[in-house]
């Protein structure tokens, strides 16, 4: 397998002086999910926040062969898509169709085209019915969902998931996990639902104090932390 | 959810829907000049006042649901006009809340076939400052989800006996405080969600409209009922 993202010693501390990321070496590679684990605090959110260039410390990433700089941040910021938490904070447009296409206008793509690339992204989450909806009248399933697709719709070379079961009932749950399955992008996904983790992901990663401090298969990493019964 | 949206109540598709937001826009501000140029004139005034319900009717809108949502402005000049009527000028009450309808039915027509994107962008057009439209746009979506967060942390404190006695006030102001700083998060991470998708200080329009003739027709049209009425009131 080639690797697709790389990250090389990197290291980050708040404005007040919190060290959140102490020296994390990773590599991402075609095909795969890698789930990261990790308890609150430990610096998985802070960690997938500078794969595309939101925050930045010190320290190497690079996608395809590419480093991240200020010139390539709009170009990571394409490539690498985060879908946030929580999904009402990632749908701020008036409609549905207007939030998914939001991304791809800001990158000069013409309205027309936009469109049918957005339409196409609410089809591959099986939301096309909810187009012309305002995010509000979503159902938090409908709306993680087209979150996704505001994602998707950019054609991201990765996809990086910070707590996608978060807010979603089993019925939910289950169409995400089979929607990620669909999904041919290698993928990240921040969690703490290892049993979701063991069937969407090939490996694990475990944060602790700004470092890795473990990786393999999910459960092995989660049953070495406590986190299987 | 709590709270009522505008949105939910805007037609795909009518004469109304079609027609650029700016035309609608310069639209509803001759009506409304002219409804204040039209003082004590009842004949404008029903006028005015049956106008929107026509457009609406023709608009296939729910012209109830118009008429009820036009009517929150009646609790507001319902006191001025009482003033005028215990004053002994029932013609003049009559007619400060008919033209207050008048002015309400005009303006919940304007919302309700105006996607509020379509409103901001034409404000912009008229170059009305870009942070302002952008913040009032954020504000609008999330005003309800704020507004749930307050109705949330009121449920938990009535859960544990709500805000009561000496430690009411502390209470309250705590838990408003909890609101600003979990408002603060939220707008960071809105922040950062905007950025991680190319933000570049603007909210893109998916589907700007063109200047059509018919655009034109109805700018044309209010112009001249608005100008009409100023004559034929003034002479």
């Amino acid at each position: 397998m080639s690797p697709v993202l790389t990250v090389e010693d990197l290291r980050f501390a708040y404005s007040d002086g919190t060290s959140a990321l102490n020296g994390v070496d990773f590599t991402l590679y075609e095909g795969e999910t890698v789930a990261i684990l990790g308890a609150n605090g430990s610096g998985k959110t802070t960690f997938v926040l500078h794969l595309n260039g939101i925050l930045q410390g010190t320290g190497a990433i690079r996608l395809d062969g590419v480093s991240l700089s200020k010139d390539t941040a709009s170009e990571f910021r394409a490539k690498v898509g985060i879908v946030f938490q929580d999904s009402d904070n990632q749908l701020f447009m008036p409609t549905v169709l207007e939030d998914v296409a939001f991304g791809l206008l800001n990158q000069g793509i013409p309205p027309e085209k936009a469109e049918i690339l957005a339409r196409a992204a609410l089809e591959v989450v099986g939301i096309q019915a909810l187009a012309d909806k305002p995010p509000f009248h979503l159902s938090a399933g409908e709306k993680k969902r087209a979150a996704i697709a505001g994602i998707l719709a950019m054609q991201p070379r990765v996809l990086i998931f910070d707590e996608p079961t978060t807010f979603l009932d089993p019925p939910g749950r289950r169409g995400l996990i089979r929607l990620l399955a669909d999904l041919t992008q290698p993928k990240l996904l921040v969690t703490h639902d290892v049993e979701f983790a063991a069937k969407s992901a090939s490996r694990a990663i475990f944060f602790e104090k700004g470092r890795i401090a473990a990786q393999g298969d999910v459960k092995t990493v989660a049953s070495r932390f406590g986190w299987l019964d | 959810m709590a709270g009522a949206f505008l949105d939910a109540s805007v037609p795909t598709d009518n004469f109304l829907r079609r027609r650029d937001a700016r035309a609608k826009l310069i639209a509803l501000l001759a009506v409304l000049i002219a409804l204040s140029l039209s003082r004590a004139h009842l004949g404008a005034l029903l006028l005015l006042l049956v106008l929107p319900l026509v457009c609406a009717l023709a608009a296939r809108l729910p012209v109830l649901n118009l008429l009820r949502r036009a009517a929150l402005v009646l609790p507001f000049c319902a006191i001025f006009a009482i003033f005028a009527w215990l004053d002994h000028d029932r013609n003049g009450a009559a007619l400060l809340v008919i033209r207050a309808c008048a002015a309400g039915c005009n303006a919940v027509l304007f919302v309700a076939v105006t996607p509020i994107s379509e409103l901001l962008r034409a404000l912009e057009q008229f170059h009305a400052p870009r942070f302002l439209l952008t913040v009032t746009q954020l504000l609008y979506r999330y005003l309800f989800v704020l507004m749930e967060d307050a109705q949330q942390a009121r449920t938990a404190a009535r859960s544990r006996g709500g805000f009561k006695g000496s430690f009411g006030f502390r209470g309250a102001a705590g838990a408003l405080a909890v609101l600003f700083a979990r408002s603060h998060m939220r707008a960071d991470q809105i922040n950062q969600a905007m950025i991680s998708r190319g933000y570049n200080g603007g909210l893109p329009v998916l589907h700007p409209h063109s200047f059509r003739i018919a655009d034109a027709i109805l700018i044309a049209i209010s112009l001249t009922l608005s100008g009409g009425i100023a004559f034929a009131v003034r002479y």
